[in-house]
């Protein structure tokens, strides 16, 4: 109470201070104005509701069922004093006081309940209903003897904060206005161009051409995705243990061309949810389903497809119903819902409206190891990629139409060739003078030159196998890697090896290769990068990992001495896979590689009758086993490449289509929830408590996303406003913008939210209409530094008395260094790109992917493009609150922690965007030119005099100590001063204001 | 000037004093503290001052006896019947087909219809100490501290595939996107050494866990409750080390440059948030100190290297348990130590449970010990617990994956082995039984979440009471499930 009374003098002082108009205080209501919903529902959720609600309600009393209530006899209207309900929260009777085991009732709290009761017991128009499942309102325009503010949200707003105490901050400046609009719209703050433009445009509608031309901007649409892409669990990976690449970037590319067509809501979401099923649906409307194709998917051997199928279901369902509802439906998967009117059935009723999606199987689950169902692919053409295609393929005609004459034309190798085909390569083993590794393996040579690796298996090795040539011009080396029941030919536990490199010198003098050709090869490696050098990639064999195979190699010319040095490493990225039992040998051959290809050349060889089938695959032969036949090859193989890259290269989408029905979809409801557990059947359909689906047509994907968007549903405007308002604000105007249910928060101003909500629908569910209306309004252009008063009384702005402050996300961070250090590469969609990140982030067990980071200007591409994969997501975004797309995600957290500051500070990304805002710094001629330009190409604002000190004193400190240690200062810069200048800019992007949007 | 205007001037400072002149000091000193402004006042200084900050150490439910956790967790899944369980029945009936009446209608991960056949163990028992525990000889160091560990015979999971089920031991649930085990604690105590992260993970074996990192990820929880991975290679903890050619001079200039502008907006615009940045700004100048130090080994002895076993510079477990000493030596709430290559399908024969098996065991099995023994020494082991176990056991049947004649086992969800020692919990306890073959529990089953809830209990946290709202729910670590298993706790 002490305390109570205190607030109360300070806010009187505060309003004597400010606003003397405002200090008349709300009259208190008169008694028999308890309203049912609004006094007595909260305190039956604060203090009742975690025993008694629900179907499993202590004593049987569900106070959610308001009906049951009235029913139970607890109540005498009009009569508290008889009243069991009362008397039991008074504790009389000799029975225990409710609410049991916790704190007596408040007394205004009794108070408010018994005069509810005195007054009849009555329920409000809606029934008790939750407001969440009312249909929305247009309330009417608060009228207020305050004049401020420019459109109907400052009305609702004004409301509010004129009934706390609080009054509206004055407008922001220009250039704070510029900024906050251009992260809001773009995600992007102003270049300091674009800044003066804007600042200089001395139009009375400067303010409104801006939001038109940010509205329109390319970048707005990408500012809209990296929200979107949260709900819809967009990722280029499967997830779970294998964490496979895949291919959905056009989805994602939809989604920012859709927003930047201004596509209206209802269409946006109906072409998500099941696009493949409107009539004729073009590609777009295909790629649009990519939405509930981005649920995970679990490869890993042994695991029942079925039960992951049930899954990506349920996955689809809790999605559909967080990001269109609001709403937590998840819960009622295992038992009715304990809190909001949802029931078990109502989750399978939606269940089977996803339930009927197609799929092809590959593998069989009861015979082998992995069964994965496999939903539609598709092959994205647009008009150009075919025309490459057709360009290439003709390129490849006329060559096979050469191949035959270039035969002709080297009539005499080739005749020479196809006797040697006929034979089989003779190949000896020259004897073994010595074998070494460098990473301390031992080896033994067996009486057939066999040799045996044994101890240490290091995590990379290089071999060194000495050996006495024979006599002749050796054309080529083999390799053999032979394999007896339990001794592998490779060392790694799964018997795989990756060869990396092979080099031989003779007589000490290095002799290059110019092809190389493997029985078999692993998918994915390329054997060729041992004729090239290129450590990159070479030789594995997984899945034949317990087979015997052969790698032959032949040199560039031929080549004669005493001594050869044969050199085998092993440095993938994969340890210990070292090659445990191979055999060298060296062949005089003309066609070493023909050893490769032995059974089949010989046969076709000796053919007597060449008809054209065998005449062509000879002919292939030849080019693929002979130094005229490779060079000739050579561009063969570009060509044959070319068209593959190019038909391969056809972008896929991920799409979804339902197998064809007549009759109706059901599901079982599942016994809590658990796949083995299906119980009875229900029929599709949506939850009971919400309206139903007008058109009588038999539900589905398409009718449940039609139902969605009709306009009936109370939740779905709300839904999206609510999202919207929370980019501006920072805070919905529901906070729980992922519950829209009793145990969400309610809304801080629900006249407003519904306001929102009705006349979003009533324009035809116009996105940039409803993001215009906010940013024109005068709440949104409240300046946000606090008064002292309005911090006291609103601590976390809730009642918008102050424009918004809050740390931008991830992307945004990255985005904005990117901008501030003219780094950004402004290309809009593609495949996802790979910048800088630490080595050793992507590790993930059975699957050789590696983080290939880019190199050129790919590097610098907006947050929403860096590759997403599940399992090791962008470290740098994790720091700040990034999601790890598994599932829906409606809401981030905002942390602020130690690890931000580390990756600010030293996250390669932004060391590389430091040094380049430092290079423009320095280009300024003067230092306080550069510091000027620097701090507003950050913040967007000019530094004052005090600032423009700290700034020049840290550059001096910088300045001197590399100065002193101009080694240091090489390791960071070019010289002394661009390494201070990159300090510089390292500051000035660790701001706390140039990571926020204030 | 307008009132307007004077609104806008108003500073902090004058409210203050202001308000001060009117209600008198004590009455002002209380208003300032309150912690529901979201923030405290200093009246010195008169500016905000950061909040607690979300890894501030809090106070458990009641008195627990652990302070910290060393979860060492073998994933992969140890085969509990070559290590923890003899069975003198299934080495009888070693070749013969098992008994259709434990496997119909059982779903395996790879072993598929036909008979499959009942497989013994190639490995010796031996029995250790006052407890009586049987371990396998392939484990000797562990025989030396039988007395010092208890043994749960008897868990089940419900899960058979890697990731799901690493899943499941981690956070309560198969699918990724809950908090992890280490998340729930610095979520529910916080740490006690600020300068460092209060839950941390390290990694040896033939690759990452399986389920990723979501294993030790926060889920919904705030991100700061993630597990932090301290790497072997590289920089120990991402972006620790200052970028080359910024020395740690440079680096105390540019911090303190941005402490000072910091200062300035916060002056401005008066957002608790700033400080709480600046705050963080030094805390991680600090962690570049005292992470080094941590990962700075010279200073320990060569007896206690030998003991451990260390390979210096390597990613082994053995530098990891000297280092999960070393962490909760510093007040680290969590460290969580992932050791992958344990899953002995026998599909070939480096992956049997003859050859791998005993490999496996040979990397882990000195320096488990000698980080109980360590931790004993220096009197932490009483408020730390140890826990060994993978995310499930291994079947008793003979796996024969394509016909090959490798003794190995297939995944099994509904009988297998964990130990746990320290924290309170205890010692020299044999918990829970499995039939004479080890194919089912028999006795005292004891689940993921009961295994939680245990840990939790030790660390003074009631398991149901840790909660966290979210999609319209209080979720917790132990799901809807979980009890304390009363017999381990002392």
């Amino acid at each position: 109470m002490r305390f109570s009374s205190l607030w109360f003098g300070v806010g009187l002082l505060g309003l004597g201070l400010a606003v003397p108009a405002y200090q008349q205080t709300k009259p208190a209501p008169p008694l028999n104005w308890v309203s049912y919903s609004k006094d007595v529902v909260p305190i039956f959720k604060a203090a009742c509701n975690s025993c008694h609600a629900g179907k499993n309600a202590a004593a049987g009393l569900d106070l959610t069922d308001v009906a049951a209530l009235m029913k139970s006899g607890l109540i005498k209207a009009g009569d508290p004093e008889k009243s069991v309900f009362v008397r039991r929260i008074k504790g009389l009777d000799g029975l225990p006081q409710m609410p049991k085991g916790f704190k007596p009732l408040e007394p205004e709290k009794l108070a408010l309940i018994e005069n509810w009761i005195k007054y009849g017991a009555k329920i409000d128009q809606n029934g008790g209903k939750h407001w969440a499942y009312i249909a929305p309102v247009k309330a009417a325009i608060p009228k207020s003897p305050v004049v401020w503010g420019r459109n109907e949200i400052d009305a609702f707003v004004l409301e509010k904060m004129l009934g706390h105490k609080l009054k509206p901050s004055p407008e922001a400046s220009k250039e704070v206005l510029a900024r906050r609009l251009y992260l809001d719209l773009t995600g992007l703050p102003p270049t300091v161009a674009e800044l003066d433009a804007y600042l200089n445009d001395p139009a009375p509608n400067a303010y409104e051409k801006l939001v038109d031309q940010l509205l329109a901007s390319p970048h707005y649409g990408e500012r809209q995705t990296r929200m979107w892409l949260d709900l819809a669990r967009y990722a280029d990976t499967n997830g779970y243990e294998a964490d496979i690449t895949r291919t959905a970037y056009l989805y994602r590319d939809w989604v920012i061309n859709a927003f930047n067509k201004n596509m209206p809501y209802d269409q946006f979401s109906i072409e998500q949810m099941a696009g493949d099923m409107l009539p004729n649906p073009t590609p777009d409307q295909l790629v649009a389903t990519g939405f509930h194709r981005n649920s995970m998917f679990n490869q890993e051997g042994g695991v029942d497809p079925a039960e992951s199928f049930y899954n990506t279901v349920i996955d689809r369902v809790t999605t559909t119903s967080s990001t269109w509802l609001g709403s937590t439906l998840q819960c009622a998967r295992c038992h009715d819902h304990k809190f909001d009117p949802f029931s078990q059935k109502d989750f399978f009723k939606l269940f089977a409206v996803f339930s009927n999606v197609s799929y092809r199987k590959e593998g069989d689950y009861k015979t082998t190891f992995s069964e994965h169902w496999i939903e539609p692919v598709l092959k994205v053409s647009t008009p150009d990629a075919m025309n490459a295609i057709a360009e290439a393929k003709a390129k490849l005609a006329s060559m096979e139409e050469r191949k035959k004459a270039f035969a002709a034309e080297n009539a005499r190798d080739f005749a020479k060739w196809k006797i040697e085909a006929g034979l089989t390569v003779q190949f000896v083993e020259p004897k073994v003078e010595s074998v070494k590794s460098a990473g301390g393996a031992t080896f033994t040579v067996g009486t057939t030159n066999l040799i045996e690796a044994s101890g240490t298996n290091p995590d990379t090795d290089e071999y060194q196998v000495a050996l006495d040539l024979p006599e002749g011009d050796i054309n080529g080396i083999r390799i053999e890697v032979p394999t007896d029941p339990g001794k592998p030919g490779g060392r790694s536990s799964s018997q795989n090896f990756v060869l990396t490199n092979v080099g031989l010198t003779v007589d000490g003098v290095k002799v290059a290769f110019n092809a190389a050709q493997a029985d078999f090869v692993q998918d994915g490696y390329d054997i060729k990068k041992l004729v090239s050098g290129d450590r990159s990639s070479g030789w594995a064999i997984y899945p034949q990992n317990t087979m015997n195979h052969r790698l032959v190699l032949q040199t560039a010319k031929p080549v004669s001495g005493k001594k050869a040095m044969v050199t085998l490493g092993f440095h993938s990225v994969w340890a210990g896979h070292n090659i445990g039992r191979f055999r060298v040998s060296v062949t005089t051959s003309d066609y070493p590689l023909l050893d490769i290809v032995r059974d089949n050349a010989q046969k076709l060889a000796t053919q007597p009758v060449f008809n054209e089938d065998f005449d062509n695959q000879l002919h292939n032969l030849y080019l693929s086993t002979s130094v005229k036949g490779l060079e000739f090859g050579v561009d063969l193989e570009a060509a044959k490449r070319e068209v593959a890259m190019r038909e391969t290269g056809l972008p896929t989408a991920l799409v979804m289509a339902d197998k064809p029905t007549t009759g109706k979809l059901t599901a079982p409801v599942h016994h809590r929830g658990e796949f083995l557990s299906p119980g009875e059947l229900v029929d599709a359909g949506t939850p009971d408590v919400l309206p139903k689906s007008e058109t009588g047509n038999n539900m589905n994907r398409l009718e449940l996303a039609k139902w969605l968007v009709n306009g009936k549903n109370p939740l779905t405007a709300r839904v999206e406003v609510n999202r919207i308002w929370e980019q501006y604000f920072g805070r919905g105007i529901v906070e729980t913008m992922d519950d829209f249910g009793t145990q969400g928060s309610a809304p801080v101003n629900q006249k407003l939210l519904d306001y929102l909500a009705v006349r979003f629908v009533e324009k035809k569910w116009d996105i940039k209409a409803i993001h215009r209306m906010i940013v024109t309004s005068a709440t949104y252009r409240q300046s946000s530094n606090a008064s002292a008063t309005a911090l006291n009384i609103d601590p976390t702005n809730l009642y918008l008395a102050r424009g918004p402050r809050f740390r931008m996300e991830a992307e945004m961070i990255r985005d904005t260094a990117l901008q501030a250090s003219s780094l950004l590469n402004p290309e809009i969609g593609g495949p996802s790109v790979m910048p800088f990140q630490p080595k050793g982030i992507w590790d993930s067990p059975y699957s050789g992917e590696q983080w290939m980071e880019a190199k050129d200007k790919g590097r610098y591409r907006r947050g929403i493009y860096v590759f997403a994969k599940r399992t090791a997501m962008y470290p740098s975004f994790m720091s700040f609150d990034g999601t790890t797309r598994e599932t829906c995600t409606v809401r981030r957290i905002r942390t602020n922690s130690p690890l931000q500051a580390l990756a600010l500070l030293n996250d390669n990304a932004y060391l590389e965007a430091a040094k380049a805002l430092g290079a423009k710094m320095m280009q300024r001629g003067s230092l306080e030119q550069g510091l000027v330009y620097g701090f507003r190409a950050t913040t967007s604002r000019k530094p004052s005099h005090d600032e423009l000190a700290v700034l020049a004193k840290a550059y001096a400190q910088f300045r001197q100590k590399y100065f002193a240690h101009p080694d240091e200062a090489k390791k960071l810069g070019k010289d002394e001063r661009d390494a201070a200048w990159t300090m510089v800019g390292n500051v000035l992007l660790n701001l706390d204001e140039t990571i926020t949007k204030g | 000037m307008t009132e307007q205007e004077l609104l806008q001037h108003i500073t902090r400072r004058t409210l203050f004093k202001k308000v001060g002149y009117g209600l008198g000091n004590v009455a002002l000193a209380s208003l300032m503290a309150d912690p529901a402004l979201g923030f405290f006042v200093d009246q010195q200084k008169k500016k905000p001052t950061p909040k607690p900050g979300p890894l501030s150490p809090k106070a458990p439910h009641f008195k627990g006896k652990a302070k910290s956790v060393i979860y060492l967790f073998m994933a992969g899944a140890p085969s509990q019947l070559d290590l923890f369980e003899p069975k003198p029945i299934l080495n009888k009936f070693d070749g013969d087909v098992c008994p259709e009446e434990y496997i119909k209608g059982e779903r395996f991960a790879f072993i598929r219809g036909g008979k499959p056949k009942l497989l013994g163990s190639p490995h010796a028992y031996k029995q250790y100490g006052q407890s009586g525990h049987q371990i396998s000889a392939l484990l000797p160091h562990l025989g030396t501290i039988a007395d010092d560990i208890s043994i749960i015979h008897s868990m089940k999971t419900e899960q058979f595939n890697h990731a799901p089920a690493q899943l499941f031991m981690n956070t309560g649930f198969q699918i990724p996107g809950r908090p992890s085990f280490g998340s729930w604690l610095t979520y529910g105590l916080g740490t006690e050494n600020t300068d460092l992260p209060g839950f941390v993970v390290l990694l040896s074996g033939i690759s990452n866990p399986d389920g990723g990192k979501s294993c030790y990820g926060s889920g919904f929880l705030p991100s700061v409750y993630q597990g932090v991975e301290f790497r072997s290679q590289g920089e120990p903890v991402l972006f620790v080390d200052n970028p080359d050619g910024v020395s740690s001079e440079v680096r105390r200039d540019s911090l303190d440059a941005i402490r000072d502008l910091n200062t300035m907006r916060s002056k401005e615009v008066l957002d608790p948030e700033i400080e709480t940045r600046i705050a963080q700004y030094e805390l991680a100048y600090r962690m570049q100190t005292s992470v080094p130090d941590l990962m700075d080994i010279s200073k320990e002895s060569e007896a206690t290297k030998e003991m451990y076993g260390i390979e210096p510079g390597k990613k082994s477990f053995a530098n990891n348990c000297l280092l999960a000493r070393r962490l909760v030596e510093r007040g680290v709430r969590c460290v969580q130590l992932y050791h992958r290559g344990w899953d002995h399908h026998g599909d070939s024969e480096a992956n049997d449970i003859k050859h791998g098996l005993p490999e496996m065991c040979r990397q882990i099995d000195k320096a488990a010990v000698a980080l109980i023994t360590d931790l004993k020494q220096r009197g932490l082991l009483d408020e730390t617990i140890v826990v060994w176990g993978g995310e499930f056991g291994r079947t008793p049947i003979n796996e024969q994956r394509n016909g090959v004649n490798f003794p190995g086992r297939d995944h099994h969800p509904k009988a297998y082995t964990m130990w746990v020692a320290g924290g309170g919990i205890k010692p020299g306890v044999s918990y829970g039984k499995t039939d004479d073959i080890g194919y089912n529990v028999v006795e005292n089953p004891v689940t993921v979440h009961d295994l939680n809830a245990t840990l939790l209990h030790q660390l003074g946290i009631e398991h149901t009471k840790l909660t966290y709202h979210y999609q319209g729910r209080d979720f917790r670590l132990t799901d809807v499930f979980g009890e304390p298993i009363k017999d381990l706790i002392s």
